[in-house]
């Protein structure tokens, strides 16, 4: 039994396997992403939306996949954008820089191991509440 | 909510906290980084 904000679900094998396709859809386009933050973003999105008249499980794992790239997009948008300005313009390499690019390297990829335990568990039909955007998500499944 | 809200502060802490103790590096001499013309200003003496 799995319980999200009071409701107990006991999701079925097609369910499970929806709901961890949200968090693969991320890391399927993972390669795409990477030059383009906003592609995750718009897949997880396509995504929410093809499912949110599914069931509960389903909506919920949409849903928190979709906050976790939105925090991720602000982040990886800026250090695109300084990228450009560095080759396009007449900014130059700075410390500060290289230290955010480093910074973003690392919530990537402590976001990316996230999302894959997330797929993982899911797929086996266990309720995963990641830190931070699993209350956000109880607020928005709420409504 | 309240929660959540205050785990996000934490965790956007930690990442402003990580980013400014790696930018007291000085990674440009370091890696010896030199910094290139951009691509316009590379196109424009190609064309002078």
């Amino acid at each position: 039994m799995i319980r999200i904000e009071g409701t107990e679900i006991n999701p079925s094998e097609h369910e499970a396997e929806a709901a961890s396709s949200s968090y693969l859809m991320s890391l399927v386009v993972v390669l795409v992403g990477i030059p383009l933050p906003v592609i995750n973003l718009i897949a997880t999105i396509m995504f929410f939306i093809g499912n949110r008249k599914k069931t509960l499980f389903v909506r919920w794992h949409s849903v928190q996949a979709l906050l976790s790239q939105l925090f991720l997009f602000f982040m990886n948008s800026y250090g695109f954008w300084w990228t450009i300005a560095i080759i396009f313009t007449s900014k130059e390499i700075t410390n500060n820089y290289i230290a955010y690019i480093l910074t973003i390297f690392m919530v990537n990829v402590v976001e990316l191991v996230a999302t894959i335990y997330a797929a993982l568990e899911t797929r086996k039909a266990r309720h995963v509440r990641m830190p931070i955007f699993a209350e956000f998500t109880d607020q928005i499944i709420k409504r | 909510m309240k929660k959540a809200l205050i785990q996000l502060f934490l965790v956007v802490s930690a990442i402003a906290l990580v980013f400014f103790l790696l930018s007291r590096v000085d990674w440009v001499s370091k890696l010896g980084i030199k910094n290139l013309p951009s691509i316009n200003e590379a196109k424009i003496e190609k064309y002078l």
